[in-house]
Protein backbone atom coordinates (compact mmCIF):
# COMPACT_ATOMS: atom_id res chain seq x y z
CA UNK A 1 0.00 0.00 0.00
CA UNK A 2 1.13 3.43 -0.78
CA UNK A 3 2.35 5.80 2.15
CA UNK A 4 -0.69 7.85 2.71
CA UNK A 5 0.40 11.33 3.55
CA UNK A 6 -3.37 12.95 4.03
CA UNK A 7 -6.24 11.42 4.43
CA UNK A 8 -9.90 12.27 4.76
CA UNK A 9 -12.77 10.47 6.34
CA UNK A 10 -16.34 11.37 5.99
CA UNK A 11 -15.43 15.33 5.86
CA UNK A 12 -18.72 17.49 6.61
CA UNK A 13 -18.55 21.68 6.34
CA UNK A 14 -21.31 24.16 6.10
CA UNK A 15 -20.31 27.86 5.60
CA UNK A 16 -22.34 29.80 8.54
CA UNK A 17 -26.17 30.60 7.11
CA UNK A 18 -25.90 28.73 4.60
CA UNK A 19 -28.46 25.98 5.78
CA UNK A 20 -30.88 29.19 6.33
CA UNK A 21 -30.49 30.01 2.82
CA UNK A 22 -30.84 27.21 1.17
CA UNK A 23 -34.32 26.46 3.18
CA UNK A 24 -34.92 30.06 1.53
CA UNK A 25 -33.99 29.55 -1.83
CA UNK A 26 -35.03 25.65 -2.37
CA UNK A 27 -32.86 23.67 -4.68
CA UNK A 28 -29.15 24.21 -3.28
CA UNK A 29 -27.48 21.86 -0.93
CA UNK A 30 -26.55 23.37 2.90
CA UNK A 31 -23.18 21.27 3.20
CA UNK A 32 -20.19 22.82 0.68
CA UNK A 33 -18.73 19.25 1.96
CA UNK A 34 -21.35 16.46 2.40
CA UNK A 35 -19.33 13.30 3.79
CA UNK A 36 -16.14 13.49 1.76
CA UNK A 37 -13.27 10.66 1.93
CA UNK A 38 -10.19 11.14 -0.16
CA UNK A 39 -6.69 9.89 0.33
CA UNK A 40 -3.26 11.30 -0.89
CA UNK A 41 -0.59 9.49 -1.42
CA UNK A 42 2.98 10.83 -0.77
CA UNK A 43 4.35 12.02 -3.77
CA UNK A 44 1.52 11.92 -5.98
CA UNK A 45 0.07 14.16 -8.64
CA UNK A 46 -3.54 14.22 -7.52
CA UNK A 47 -5.79 16.27 -9.70
CA UNK A 48 -9.16 17.25 -8.21
CA UNK A 49 -11.97 18.26 -10.57
CA UNK A 50 -15.49 19.23 -10.39
CA UNK A 51 -17.84 21.44 -11.70
CA UNK A 52 -18.36 25.21 -10.09
CA UNK A 53 -19.63 24.72 -6.61
CA UNK A 54 -18.66 20.99 -6.23
CA UNK A 55 -16.70 21.90 -3.00
CA UNK A 56 -13.27 21.81 -4.73
CA UNK A 57 -12.28 25.17 -3.00
CA UNK A 58 -14.20 25.05 0.12
CA UNK A 59 -11.99 21.34 0.51
CA UNK A 60 -8.50 22.83 -0.21
CA UNK A 61 -9.03 24.91 2.84
CA UNK A 62 -10.08 22.47 4.48
CA UNK A 63 -6.66 20.01 4.17
CA UNK A 64 -4.40 22.66 5.01
CA UNK A 65 -6.54 23.49 8.71
CA UNK A 66 -7.74 27.13 7.04
CA UNK A 67 -11.13 26.15 7.47
CA UNK A 68 -12.49 23.30 10.21
CA UNK A 69 -14.84 20.88 9.30
CA UNK A 70 -17.74 20.81 11.06
CA UNK A 71 -17.54 16.86 11.34
CA UNK A 72 -14.89 14.27 10.01
CA UNK A 73 -11.48 13.57 10.20
CA UNK A 74 -8.54 14.58 8.47
CA UNK A 75 -5.15 12.67 8.78
CA UNK A 76 -2.02 14.08 8.44
CA UNK A 77 0.87 11.61 8.17
CA UNK A 78 -1.28 8.87 9.63
CA UNK A 79 -2.15 11.25 12.84
CA UNK A 80 -5.44 13.12 13.45
CA UNK A 81 -5.08 17.01 12.94
CA UNK A 82 -5.43 19.50 15.63
CA UNK A 83 -6.55 22.93 15.46
CA UNK A 84 -3.92 24.62 18.69
CA UNK A 85 -1.71 27.01 17.00
CA UNK A 86 0.95 24.59 17.47
CA UNK A 87 -0.69 22.02 15.59
CA UNK A 88 -2.19 24.52 12.92
CA UNK A 89 1.57 25.85 12.48
CA UNK A 90 3.16 22.14 12.19
CA UNK A 91 0.16 21.60 9.72
CA UNK A 92 0.65 24.78 7.60
CA UNK A 93 4.39 23.93 7.36
CA UNK A 94 3.57 20.69 6.06
CA UNK A 95 0.54 21.21 3.36
CA UNK A 96 1.05 24.71 1.62
CA UNK A 97 -2.03 26.15 0.31
CA UNK A 98 -2.24 28.43 -2.99
CA UNK A 99 -5.03 30.43 -3.36
CA UNK A 100 -7.07 30.75 -6.92
CA UNK A 101 -7.22 34.53 -6.61
CA UNK A 102 -3.68 35.83 -5.12
CA UNK A 103 -5.05 39.29 -3.93
CA UNK A 104 -6.25 36.83 -1.50
CA UNK A 105 -2.50 35.97 -0.17
CA UNK A 106 -0.44 38.96 -1.48
CA UNK A 107 -1.07 41.67 1.28
CA UNK A 108 3.20 43.08 1.39
CA UNK A 109 4.39 46.30 -0.62
CA UNK A 110 6.89 44.25 -2.36
CA UNK A 111 7.03 40.60 -3.54
CA UNK A 112 10.08 39.55 -1.22
CA UNK A 113 8.55 41.58 1.96
CA UNK A 114 5.65 39.49 0.66
CA UNK A 115 7.42 35.92 -0.25
CA UNK A 116 9.32 36.15 3.14
CA UNK A 117 6.22 36.25 5.62
CA UNK A 118 5.32 32.55 5.39
CA UNK A 119 9.59 31.41 6.26
CA UNK A 120 9.39 34.22 9.17
CA UNK A 121 6.67 32.50 10.66
CA UNK A 122 7.84 29.62 10.84
CA UNK A 123 10.76 31.29 13.12
CA UNK A 124 13.10 30.88 11.17
CA UNK A 125 16.29 32.96 11.37
CA UNK A 126 16.63 35.95 9.04
CA UNK A 127 19.63 34.68 6.80
CA UNK A 128 17.19 31.36 6.49
CA UNK A 129 14.45 33.41 5.37
CA UNK A 130 16.41 35.30 2.50
CA UNK A 131 18.25 32.16 1.51
CA UNK A 132 14.81 30.49 1.23
CA UNK A 133 13.03 33.71 -0.41
CA UNK A 134 15.66 34.11 -2.76
CA UNK A 135 15.27 30.52 -3.94
CA UNK A 136 11.87 30.33 -4.17
CA UNK A 137 11.95 33.44 -6.16
CA UNK A 138 14.91 32.04 -8.60
CA UNK A 139 13.00 28.91 -9.03
CA UNK A 140 9.76 30.22 -10.45
CA UNK A 141 11.97 32.96 -12.69
CA UNK A 142 10.64 35.68 -10.44
CA UNK A 143 13.94 36.80 -9.07
CA UNK A 144 13.70 40.51 -11.27
CA UNK A 145 10.39 41.14 -9.48
CA UNK A 146 12.12 40.82 -5.71
CA UNK A 147 11.53 44.69 -5.57
CA UNK A 148 8.39 45.28 -7.61
CA UNK A 149 5.33 46.45 -6.00
CA UNK A 150 2.55 43.81 -5.98
CA UNK A 151 0.01 45.94 -7.31
CA UNK A 152 2.32 47.08 -10.53
CA UNK A 153 2.54 42.60 -11.58
CA UNK A 154 0.14 41.57 -14.57
CA UNK A 155 -2.10 38.65 -12.45
CA UNK A 156 0.39 36.17 -14.24
CA UNK A 157 3.06 37.45 -11.72
CA UNK A 158 1.20 38.29 -8.85
CA UNK A 159 -0.01 34.22 -9.54
CA UNK A 160 3.61 33.16 -9.39
CA UNK A 161 4.21 35.71 -6.28
CA UNK A 162 1.55 33.86 -4.73
CA UNK A 163 3.41 30.50 -5.22
CA UNK A 164 6.22 31.48 -4.33
CA UNK A 165 5.01 32.49 -1.10
CA UNK A 166 4.23 28.75 -0.43
CA UNK A 167 6.98 27.68 -1.78
CA UNK A 168 9.50 29.52 0.25
CA UNK A 169 8.12 27.75 3.32
CA UNK A 170 9.16 24.33 1.62
CA UNK A 171 5.59 22.25 2.25
CA UNK A 172 5.56 18.56 1.50
CA UNK A 173 2.10 18.78 0.19
CA UNK A 174 1.72 21.81 -2.29
CA UNK A 175 -1.89 22.41 -3.14
CA UNK A 176 -3.33 24.60 -5.45
CA UNK A 177 -6.41 26.09 -6.54
CA UNK A 178 -6.69 26.62 -10.15
CA UNK A 179 -3.24 27.75 -11.04
CA UNK A 180 -3.27 27.82 -14.51
CA UNK A 181 -6.42 30.68 -14.24
CA UNK A 182 -4.94 33.92 -15.37
CA UNK A 183 -1.84 32.54 -16.98
CA UNK A 184 -1.39 32.96 -20.86
CA UNK A 185 -0.31 29.54 -22.70
CA UNK A 186 3.46 29.93 -22.53
CA UNK A 187 2.60 30.85 -18.46
CA UNK A 188 0.82 27.46 -18.48
CA UNK A 189 3.25 25.60 -19.95
CA UNK A 190 6.01 27.06 -17.51
CA UNK A 191 4.30 26.40 -14.89
CA UNK A 192 3.50 22.84 -15.60
CA UNK A 193 7.49 21.84 -16.03
CA UNK A 194 7.19 23.47 -12.46
CA UNK A 195 4.94 21.30 -10.81
CA UNK A 196 7.48 18.18 -12.56
CA UNK A 197 10.28 19.53 -11.16
CA UNK A 198 8.34 19.81 -7.57
CA UNK A 199 7.43 16.26 -8.42
CA UNK A 200 10.90 15.39 -9.01
CA UNK A 201 11.86 16.60 -5.29
CA UNK A 202 9.71 14.56 -4.06
CA UNK A 203 6.63 17.44 -3.36
CA UNK A 204 3.52 16.01 -2.83
CA UNK A 205 1.20 17.89 -5.42
CA UNK A 206 -2.39 18.71 -5.36
CA UNK A 207 -4.58 20.79 -7.96
CA UNK A 208 -7.96 21.51 -7.78
CA UNK A 209 -8.96 22.59 -11.82
CA UNK A 210 -11.64 22.57 -13.90
CA UNK A 211 -9.47 21.15 -16.91
CA UNK A 212 -10.15 18.40 -17.74
CA UNK A 213 -7.35 17.91 -20.25
CA UNK A 214 -4.44 19.19 -17.93
CA UNK A 215 -5.67 16.86 -15.50
CA UNK A 216 -6.19 13.96 -17.83
CA UNK A 217 -1.95 14.86 -19.21
CA UNK A 218 -0.44 15.36 -15.97
CA UNK A 219 -2.25 13.44 -12.81
CA UNK A 220 -1.26 9.98 -11.21
CA UNK A 221 -4.50 10.11 -9.91
CA UNK A 222 -7.67 12.52 -10.50
CA UNK A 223 -10.53 12.53 -8.01
CA UNK A 224 -13.75 13.89 -9.27
CA UNK A 225 -15.88 15.83 -6.27
CA UNK A 226 -19.86 16.16 -7.11
CA UNK A 227 -22.15 18.03 -4.13
CA UNK A 228 -19.14 17.91 -1.91
CA UNK A 229 -17.78 14.15 -2.20
CA UNK A 230 -15.60 12.49 -4.39
CA UNK A 231 -18.03 10.41 -6.18
CA UNK A 232 -14.55 8.34 -7.98
CA UNK A 233 -11.24 8.53 -7.51
CA UNK A 234 -8.82 6.70 -9.37
CA UNK A 235 -6.20 6.47 -12.37
CA UNK A 236 -6.92 9.36 -15.12
CA UNK A 237 -7.82 6.85 -18.13
CA UNK A 238 -10.56 5.22 -15.82
CA UNK A 239 -12.19 8.11 -14.68
CA UNK A 240 -11.88 10.32 -17.49
CA UNK A 241 -13.21 7.88 -20.19
CA UNK A 242 -16.89 7.08 -18.23
CA UNK A 243 -18.86 9.78 -20.88
CA UNK A 244 -22.03 9.28 -18.52
CA UNK A 245 -20.23 9.40 -15.39
CA UNK A 246 -18.33 12.70 -16.80
CA UNK A 247 -21.71 14.02 -18.04
CA UNK A 248 -23.19 13.85 -14.43
CA UNK A 249 -20.40 15.62 -13.15
CA UNK A 250 -20.38 18.40 -15.26
CA UNK A 251 -17.42 17.51 -16.90
CA UNK A 252 -16.15 16.70 -20.48
CA UNK A 253 -13.61 13.98 -21.63
CA UNK A 254 -10.35 14.91 -22.24
CA UNK A 255 -9.62 15.79 -25.97
CA UNK A 256 -6.93 12.85 -26.90
CA UNK A 257 -9.16 10.43 -24.81
CA UNK A 258 -12.11 11.45 -26.75
CA UNK A 259 -10.00 10.97 -30.06
CA UNK A 260 -9.12 7.76 -29.03
CA UNK A 261 -12.30 6.87 -28.52
CA UNK A 262 -13.46 8.02 -31.79
CA UNK A 263 -10.67 6.54 -33.32
CA UNK A 264 -11.01 3.19 -32.21
CA UNK A 265 -15.22 2.99 -32.79
CA UNK A 266 -14.63 4.88 -36.25
CA UNK A 267 -11.54 3.06 -37.79
CA UNK A 268 -11.39 0.06 -35.90
CA UNK A 269 -7.88 1.05 -33.32
CA UNK A 270 -6.87 -2.28 -31.23
CA UNK A 271 -5.12 -0.64 -28.44
CA UNK A 272 -5.69 -1.75 -25.01
CA UNK A 273 -3.75 1.70 -23.13
CA UNK A 274 -5.18 4.87 -23.74
CA UNK A 275 -2.99 7.71 -24.99
CA UNK A 276 -1.85 9.99 -22.88
CA UNK A 277 -0.77 13.30 -24.67
CA UNK A 278 -1.85 14.33 -28.02
CA UNK A 279 1.82 12.89 -29.71
CA UNK A 280 1.41 9.30 -27.94
CA UNK A 281 -2.42 9.42 -29.84
CA UNK A 282 -0.84 10.27 -33.48
CA UNK A 283 1.95 7.90 -33.43
CA UNK A 284 -0.93 5.12 -32.27
CA UNK A 285 -2.99 6.62 -35.39
CA UNK A 286 -0.07 6.32 -37.59
CA UNK A 287 0.82 3.08 -36.48
CA UNK A 288 -2.65 2.06 -37.15
CA UNK A 289 -3.15 3.42 -40.62
CA UNK B 1 -4.97 59.26 -10.52
CA UNK B 2 -2.22 61.41 -8.61
CA UNK B 3 -1.20 58.58 -5.62
CA UNK B 4 -0.79 56.15 -8.62
CA UNK B 5 1.50 58.50 -10.62
CA UNK B 6 3.43 59.61 -6.89
CA UNK B 7 3.95 55.88 -6.35
CA UNK B 8 5.10 54.94 -9.88
CA UNK B 9 7.86 57.80 -9.88
CA UNK B 10 8.92 56.63 -6.22
CA UNK B 11 9.76 53.21 -7.82
CA UNK B 12 11.06 54.83 -11.51
CA UNK B 13 13.05 57.58 -9.88
CA UNK B 14 16.82 57.40 -10.35
CA UNK B 15 17.08 57.46 -6.94
CA UNK B 16 14.64 55.18 -6.04
CA UNK B 17 17.48 52.54 -4.69
CA UNK B 18 19.20 55.43 -2.22
CA UNK B 19 16.42 54.78 0.55
CA UNK B 20 18.90 55.38 3.73
CA UNK B 21 20.26 58.50 1.54
CA UNK B 22 16.76 59.78 0.72
CA UNK B 23 15.66 59.64 4.45
CA UNK B 24 18.56 61.42 6.00
CA UNK B 25 17.89 64.40 3.61
CA UNK B 26 14.07 64.38 3.29
CA UNK B 27 13.82 63.91 7.46
CA UNK B 28 16.72 66.61 7.81
CA UNK B 29 15.30 68.88 5.01
CA UNK B 30 12.40 68.35 7.38
CA UNK B 31 14.07 69.38 10.62
CA UNK B 32 14.98 72.37 9.00
CA UNK B 33 12.03 73.89 7.79
CA UNK B 34 11.33 73.52 11.22
CA UNK B 35 13.90 74.33 13.18
CA UNK B 36 15.62 77.04 10.67
CA UNK B 37 13.81 81.08 10.91
CA UNK B 38 10.79 80.87 7.92
CA UNK B 39 12.76 83.32 5.77
CA UNK B 40 15.12 82.28 4.22
CA UNK B 41 15.55 79.01 6.07
CA UNK B 42 12.22 77.26 4.98
CA UNK B 43 12.30 78.79 1.27
CA UNK B 44 15.76 76.97 1.11
CA UNK B 45 14.35 73.99 2.37
CA UNK B 46 11.65 74.40 -0.41
CA UNK B 47 14.36 75.12 -3.31
CA UNK B 48 16.58 71.88 -2.36
CA UNK B 49 13.86 69.22 -1.96
CA UNK B 50 12.34 70.77 -5.70
CA UNK B 51 16.15 70.92 -6.98
CA UNK B 52 16.91 67.38 -5.30
CA UNK B 53 13.51 66.16 -6.90
CA UNK B 54 13.88 67.06 -10.48
CA UNK B 55 17.56 67.90 -11.00
CA UNK B 56 18.89 65.02 -8.76
CA UNK B 57 15.74 62.33 -8.72
CA UNK B 58 14.68 63.00 -12.18
CA UNK B 59 10.56 63.92 -11.12
CA UNK B 60 9.13 65.56 -13.76
CA UNK B 61 8.37 68.96 -12.44
CA UNK B 62 4.56 69.15 -13.50
CA UNK B 63 4.14 65.68 -11.10
CA UNK B 64 5.93 67.58 -8.40
CA UNK B 65 4.11 70.92 -8.96
CA UNK B 66 0.61 68.58 -9.34
CA UNK B 67 2.17 66.82 -6.29
CA UNK B 68 2.59 70.30 -3.93
CA UNK B 69 -0.40 71.74 -4.99
CA UNK B 70 -3.21 69.86 -3.18
CA UNK B 71 -1.26 70.38 0.39
CA UNK B 72 -0.81 74.25 -0.83
CA UNK B 73 -3.91 74.86 -1.10
CA UNK B 74 -4.90 73.22 2.37
CA UNK B 75 -2.56 76.22 3.29
CA UNK B 76 -3.34 78.91 1.56
CA UNK B 77 -7.46 78.47 3.33
CA UNK B 78 -5.39 77.57 6.17
CA UNK B 79 -3.52 81.09 6.01
CA UNK B 80 -6.46 83.10 5.10
CA UNK B 81 -7.99 83.58 9.07
CA UNK B 82 -4.93 84.68 9.69
CA UNK B 83 -4.15 87.95 7.59
CA UNK B 84 -7.86 88.90 9.37
CA UNK B 85 -8.51 90.04 12.58
CA UNK B 86 -11.55 90.96 14.86
CA UNK B 87 -12.76 94.62 16.25
CA UNK B 88 -15.36 95.07 18.05
CA UNK B 89 -16.19 98.64 19.22
CA UNK B 90 -19.23 100.06 21.27
CA UNK B 91 -20.19 102.44 17.84
CA UNK B 92 -19.70 100.37 14.78
CA UNK B 93 -20.29 96.76 16.75
CA UNK B 94 -18.11 93.49 15.43
CA UNK B 95 -15.85 94.31 12.34
CA UNK B 96 -13.34 92.05 10.42
CA UNK B 97 -10.59 93.93 8.90
CA UNK B 98 -6.81 93.11 7.61
CA UNK B 99 -4.38 92.71 9.72
CA UNK B 100 -0.43 93.87 9.29
CA UNK B 101 0.43 92.10 11.85
CA UNK B 102 -1.15 88.70 10.75
CA UNK B 103 0.26 89.14 7.73
CA UNK B 104 3.67 88.15 9.34
CA UNK B 105 2.58 85.59 11.34
CA UNK B 106 0.66 83.94 8.32
CA UNK B 107 4.00 84.45 6.02
CA UNK B 108 6.28 82.47 8.52
CA UNK B 109 3.87 79.90 9.13
CA UNK B 110 3.09 79.79 5.85
CA UNK B 111 6.82 79.49 4.58
CA UNK B 112 7.77 77.05 7.28
CA UNK B 113 4.76 74.49 6.28
CA UNK B 114 5.72 75.28 2.58
CA UNK B 115 9.38 74.44 3.51
CA UNK B 116 8.17 70.82 5.76
CA UNK B 117 5.57 69.91 3.31
CA UNK B 118 8.42 70.20 0.33
CA UNK B 119 11.07 68.23 2.09
CA UNK B 120 8.34 64.99 3.11
CA UNK B 121 7.36 65.36 -0.47
CA UNK B 122 10.66 64.82 -1.84
CA UNK B 123 10.69 61.48 0.18
CA UNK B 124 7.61 60.31 -0.86
CA UNK B 125 7.81 60.74 -4.44
CA UNK B 126 11.80 59.27 -4.44
CA UNK B 127 11.18 56.54 -1.92
CA UNK B 128 8.95 53.44 -2.03
CA UNK B 129 6.82 53.64 0.69
CA UNK B 130 7.98 49.45 0.92
CA UNK B 131 11.32 50.54 1.38
CA UNK B 132 10.28 53.20 3.70
CA UNK B 133 8.27 50.83 5.86
CA UNK B 134 11.91 48.93 5.59
CA UNK B 135 13.98 51.16 7.00
CA UNK B 136 10.60 52.15 9.75
CA UNK B 137 11.07 48.19 11.05
CA UNK B 138 14.95 48.73 11.36
CA UNK B 139 14.27 51.88 13.35
CA UNK B 140 12.21 49.04 15.73
CA UNK B 141 9.19 51.68 14.97
CA UNK B 142 6.06 49.97 16.53
CA UNK B 143 5.22 47.14 14.83
CA UNK B 144 0.97 47.40 14.82
CA UNK B 145 1.52 50.72 12.88
CA UNK B 146 3.55 49.40 10.56
CA UNK B 147 1.19 46.59 9.52
CA UNK B 148 -1.07 49.10 9.53
CA UNK B 149 0.87 50.96 6.95
CA UNK B 150 2.08 47.77 5.16
CA UNK B 151 -1.87 46.82 4.43
CA UNK B 152 -3.12 50.87 3.64
CA UNK B 153 -0.92 51.08 1.40
CA UNK B 154 -1.01 47.33 -0.39
CA UNK B 155 -5.43 47.64 0.28
CA UNK B 156 -5.11 51.18 -1.06
CA UNK B 157 -4.60 50.10 -4.59
CA UNK B 158 -6.37 46.97 -4.35
CA UNK B 159 -9.75 48.65 -3.55
CA UNK B 160 -9.00 51.61 -6.28
CA UNK B 161 -8.93 48.51 -8.59
CA UNK B 162 -11.98 47.45 -7.49
CA UNK B 163 -13.75 51.16 -7.31
CA UNK B 164 -11.98 51.41 -11.34
CA UNK B 165 -13.72 48.02 -12.37
CA UNK B 166 -16.70 48.79 -11.02
CA UNK B 167 -16.91 52.42 -12.39
CA UNK B 168 -16.25 50.92 -15.81
CA UNK B 169 -19.09 48.57 -15.81
CA UNK B 170 -22.02 50.81 -14.59
CA UNK B 171 -20.80 53.57 -17.56
CA UNK B 172 -20.76 51.07 -19.88
CA UNK B 173 -24.63 50.44 -18.73
CA UNK B 174 -24.70 54.38 -19.04
CA UNK B 175 -24.68 54.91 -15.52
CA UNK B 176 -23.22 58.35 -15.56
CA UNK B 177 -25.67 59.65 -18.44
CA UNK B 178 -26.05 62.80 -16.26
CA UNK B 179 -25.96 64.55 -12.40
CA UNK B 180 -28.75 62.78 -11.34
CA UNK B 181 -27.95 59.30 -12.13
CA UNK B 182 -24.17 60.26 -11.67
CA UNK B 183 -25.10 60.94 -8.14
CA UNK B 184 -27.38 57.48 -8.13
CA UNK B 185 -24.07 55.54 -9.98
CA UNK B 186 -21.45 57.22 -7.54
CA UNK B 187 -23.38 55.71 -4.21
CA UNK B 188 -23.65 52.39 -5.61
CA UNK B 189 -20.44 51.84 -6.15
CA UNK B 190 -19.63 53.24 -3.15
CA UNK B 191 -21.96 50.90 -1.17
CA UNK B 192 -20.86 48.06 -3.37
CA UNK B 193 -16.67 49.01 -2.80
CA UNK B 194 -17.79 48.53 1.15
CA UNK B 195 -18.94 45.09 0.74
CA UNK B 196 -16.41 43.79 -1.29
CA UNK B 197 -13.97 45.65 0.92
CA UNK B 198 -15.03 43.36 3.62
CA UNK B 199 -15.01 40.44 1.13
CA UNK B 200 -11.63 41.15 0.84
CA UNK B 201 -10.59 41.66 4.39
CA UNK B 202 -12.01 38.10 5.20
CA UNK B 203 -10.44 36.65 1.75
CA UNK B 204 -6.92 38.09 3.10
CA UNK B 205 -7.17 36.98 6.07
CA UNK B 206 -7.81 33.07 5.29
CA UNK B 207 -5.07 33.80 2.61
CA UNK B 208 -2.82 34.92 5.57
CA UNK B 209 -3.64 32.33 7.71
CA UNK B 210 -2.93 29.38 5.48
CA UNK B 211 0.50 30.59 5.88
CA UNK B 212 0.76 30.74 9.53
CA UNK B 213 -0.62 34.04 10.36
CA UNK B 214 -0.10 34.70 14.52
CA UNK B 215 -1.18 38.23 14.84
CA UNK B 216 1.71 40.21 13.23
CA UNK B 217 3.36 40.87 9.26
CA UNK B 218 6.54 40.33 9.77
CA UNK B 219 8.37 40.60 6.68
CA UNK B 220 11.55 41.22 5.75
CA UNK B 221 13.14 43.66 3.10
CA UNK B 222 15.69 43.35 0.50
CA UNK B 223 18.73 44.93 2.18
CA UNK B 224 19.91 48.33 1.84
CA UNK B 225 23.23 49.83 1.37
CA UNK B 226 24.31 53.57 1.93
CA UNK B 227 26.91 55.67 0.16
CA UNK B 228 29.37 57.46 2.75
CA UNK B 229 30.26 59.86 -0.06
CA UNK B 230 26.66 60.57 -0.44
CA UNK B 231 26.04 60.94 2.94
CA UNK B 232 28.54 63.13 3.71
CA UNK B 233 27.63 65.33 0.75
CA UNK B 234 24.06 65.40 1.70
CA UNK B 235 25.21 66.60 5.51
CA UNK B 236 27.39 69.23 3.74
CA UNK B 237 24.14 70.87 1.77
CA UNK B 238 22.11 70.84 4.94
CA UNK B 239 25.43 72.28 6.69
CA UNK B 240 25.47 74.60 3.90
CA UNK B 241 21.64 75.78 4.24
CA UNK B 242 22.09 76.42 8.15
CA UNK B 243 25.71 78.35 6.98
CA UNK B 244 23.99 80.71 5.13
CA UNK B 245 20.64 80.89 7.26
CA UNK B 246 23.04 81.75 10.41
CA UNK B 247 24.75 84.63 7.53
CA UNK B 248 21.56 86.08 6.29
CA UNK B 249 20.43 86.85 10.38
CA UNK B 250 24.07 88.34 11.11
CA UNK B 251 23.98 90.84 7.83
CA UNK B 252 20.26 91.49 8.08
CA UNK B 253 20.67 92.43 11.63
CA UNK B 254 23.91 94.14 11.49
Amino acid sequence: MADTVLEVKDLRYSYSGASELCQRCGGHRAAAIDGLSLTIARGQRLALLGANGAGKSTLLQLLNGTLRPTSGTILLDGLATDYTRKGLLRWRQKVGLVFQNPDDQLFAATVFQDVSYGPLNLGLPEAEVRCRTDEALSFLGIANLADSPVHMLSSGQRKLAAIAGIMAMRPEVLILDEPTAGLDALGSAQFLVFLDQLSVRGTTVVLAVHDTDLAFSWADEVAVLIHGRVARQGAPQEVLFDQEFLTAAHLRMPFVLDGWRLATRLCGMQTDRPPRTMEQLFRLLQFDS
Amino acid sequence: MLIQALDLWAHANRWHNRVIENGVLGVGLLFLAMLLPPFPGALLVFAVSMTAATAGAGVPIPVMARAMAAPCLFLAVGMLPMLLAVRYSPGAGVAIEYSPAGLATASATGLRALGAISALIFLGVTTPVSSQIGILRRMHAPGFLLDIMLLTYRLLFLFDAILERVITAQAGRLGYRNLRISFRSGSLAIASLFIQTLTRAQAMERGLAARGYDGSLQVLDISRKFNAYRLATIALAQGLVVVFCLAWKVVSHG
